[in-house]
């Protein structure tokens, strides 16, 4: 029944200039600007690829017996390990020019870095991290970590980061692909009509919904495959990220449904959709890379564009990411609970009438 | 439910308030199979409500409407399909073609496929509009625009038509051609109600006319009728003025 309702939306939604220039031109444009802004700053990530660590191991360290594993590791991995017997940690970084400087302590060691070496520090701490995992059933099963926060970062440059990132936030502004729509509903009072041939609260919602999504996935889509040509964008796992970024839009489109179907005017909805939007993607990346923001790390967690940012870029960067499950399970419940609100906030409504 | 076969609709103790004011006040009317009816009634009336209330956009506070012979309401999902809706609105969409308008409203009713093509080409063709089926909405005339209107409520055959005044605002020639097909619709077999503030257009037409004023029906009969309720010679008086007589010729502000 709502098949040809769904067809019709679509046709509305996809004939909107407006729409195309949102959701194909606009990403594209944005972040072929900030990758050439911002390429320089990132290039200094992928100088952090090859660097000196400067070291030095107590006596009867745990990690006596494996340095000679770890130095060799660092030198596959483009880091030369620089033994220095004495001097402060601090003044030998400086002095030597050193990434960082990290002490094996009697069961943990400390890395020690400056605030330009903020990417040395972490990449070398990734790779220990990463030895001391493979190796946790043998001789460093009792070494433990003496900083809070473990921290990566990816060496991506600026042209995958952009590239992804904007692509996500233009996905989250889907209400706007709807303006057109709706405001013709509610102008020339087709819901009337609907409501006469007593469609039902689900019916409508999903006649909205499917196409309000398909439009959005396919213009980013679009801008995704001309970003990937043009600009040289690399996905990683081409499907998995397809599969966060269509989700991403599902949860963004039931949120701003639910919006739109509480205050009932378009403008106010896309005022407070964006203003959403733009909070929730200053935290998460969006306009300031995640890796250098200083946000603190507990609001990046309870923001699902910086799990789905993470993850992409993840993706993009290692093609792996421990964000994945988080960011499918964020926005997973954000697209149910919303959906399930929008249902709820429907038939309220049509009770009241 | 209803023992009298002739009757398509009835209203019992229709109600409908408004900040404790009855906009509709214990309205019960009867519609007649086959009858063209015309409701007339000043602005804040009521006629818009009621028909709101039969059409399902709003929900009457006491009262029931029984259609065909069973409770409206209750059996909504099974008798919507029975009836048609035409709006003073034009509720289509500019941006989608005369052809797939009709496709869209029609296709709510649960028709596709062949069928549905076919019933497409049928509503176009009623309302003269064949030969513009691929144009967009938005670049339609007034008068256009009204029959695409109507189009877009008939694809699926019902047995009741509700004419929310679908001659405002068009030249003669569109308002005759909307007429002359409110006829063809009725001969055909479909039960018509008619609301207008264009008299004699109602008096050309209706069968039978209702005058509503303040949610209650004041006057209720044929044209000669209504007319013997305010003279004798009726030959003497319009409806226009058994109008002003019964409701007032203070004005009405909504």
């Amino acid at each position: 029944m709502i098949r040809y309702l769904i067809k019709n939306n679509l046709k509305i939604m996809y004939r909107s200039p407006v729409n195309i220039l949102l959701y194909v031109l606009c990403p594209i444009v944005i972040s072929a600007v900030l990758i050439g802004a911002f390429s320089a700053m990132m290039e200094s990530y992928e100088g952090a690829k090859e660097f000196t660590v400067g070291y030095r191991t107590e006596q009867n360290s745990a990690f006596e017996q494996s340095v000679g594993a770890i130095v060799e590791a660092g030198k596959q991995n483009g880091i030369t390990f620089a033994e220095y017997q004495s001097g402060e940690p601090e003044e030998l970084i400086k002095e030597h020019k050193l990434g960082a400087f990290v002490e094996f302590g009697s069961e943990t060691y400390t890395i020690y870095d400056t605030q330009d070496t903020k990417t040395e520090s972490g990449t070398l701490q990734y790779m220990l991290t990463a030895m001391v995992n493979a190796s946790v059933s043998g001789d460093y099963s009792k070494v433990q970590f003496k900083t809070e926060t473990p921290f990566f970062v990816p060496a991506v440059n600026s042209t995958d980061y952009y590239g992804i990132i904007y692509i996500v936030y233009f996905g989250w502004c889907a209400l706007v692909c709807a303006a057109g729509l709706f405001s013709n509903e509610r102008k020339h009072r087709i819901d009337e009509r609907l409501l006469v041939s007593n469609l039902s609260v689900p019916q409508q919602y999903l006649a909205r919904f499917i196409p309000l999504v398909a439009v959005v996935s396919g213009g980013i889509g679009i801008a995704s495959v001309v970003g990937g040509l043009i600009m040289g964008v690399h996905w990683g796992n081409i499907a998995l990220s397809a599969a966060i970024v269509l989700l991403s839009v599902m949860a963004a489109t039931a949120m701003e449904m639910m919006i739109y179907e509480l205050t009932h005017s378009m403008l106010a909805s896309i005022i407070i959709s964006f203003g959403i939007v733009w909070v929730l993607g200053y935290i998460g990346g969006s306009f300031e890379t995640y890796m250098f923001s200083t946000h603190p790390e507990w609001l990046k967690q309870l923001d699902p564009i910086y799990h789905e940012n993470r993850a992409l870029v993840e993706l993009s960067t290692m093609g792996h990411s421990d964000y994945v499950a988080s960011a499918i399970l964020l926005l997973s419940g954000l697209l149910t609970v919303f959906s399930l609100l929008n249902l709820a906030v429907g038939s309220i409504r049509r009770k009241a009438q | 439910m209803n023992e009298n076969n002739d009757i398509i609709l009835r209203t019992v103790d229709l109600t409908k308030k408004y900040d404790n004011r009855a906009v509709v006040d214990s309205l019960n009317i009867e519609i007649k199979k086959g009858e063209i009816f015309g409701l007339l009634g000043p602005n804040g009336a009521g006629k818009s409500t009621t028909m709101n209330m039969i059409c399902n956009i709003v929900k009457p506070d006491f009262g029931t409407i029984e259609f065909m012979g069973e409770d409206f309401r209750k059996n909504r999902k099974k008798l919507s399909r029975h009836l048609g809706y035409i709006p003073q609105h034009l509720a289509i969409h500019g941006s989608l073609k005369a052809w797939e308008n009709v496709e869209l409203f029609t296709s709510l009713y649960g028709i596709k496929g062949d069928e549905l093509a076919k019933r497409i080409d049928e509503s176009l063709a009623y309302v003269g509009l064949s030969e513009r089926r691929n144009d967009y909405a938005k670049k339609f005339s007034g008068g256009m625009k009204r029959r695409l209107n109507i189009a877009c409520a008939i694809g699926h055959h019902p047995d009741l038509l509700i004419f929310d005044e679908p001659t405002v605002g068009i030249d003669p020639q569109s308002r005759n051609f909307i007429l002359e097909k409110i006829k063809e619709s009725n001969k055909n077999g479909a039960t018509v109600i008619y609301t207008s503030h264009y008299m004699e257009e109602v008096e050309a037409i209706c069968t039978r006319i209702a005058i509503m004023d303040n949610g209650r029906i004041i006057a209720i009969g044929t044209s000669e009728e209504l007319k013997k309720l305010v003279v004798d010679d009726t030959e003497k008086i319009t409806l226009e003025e058994v109008f002003l007589t019964l409701t007032g010729k203070k004005l009405r502000d909504q």
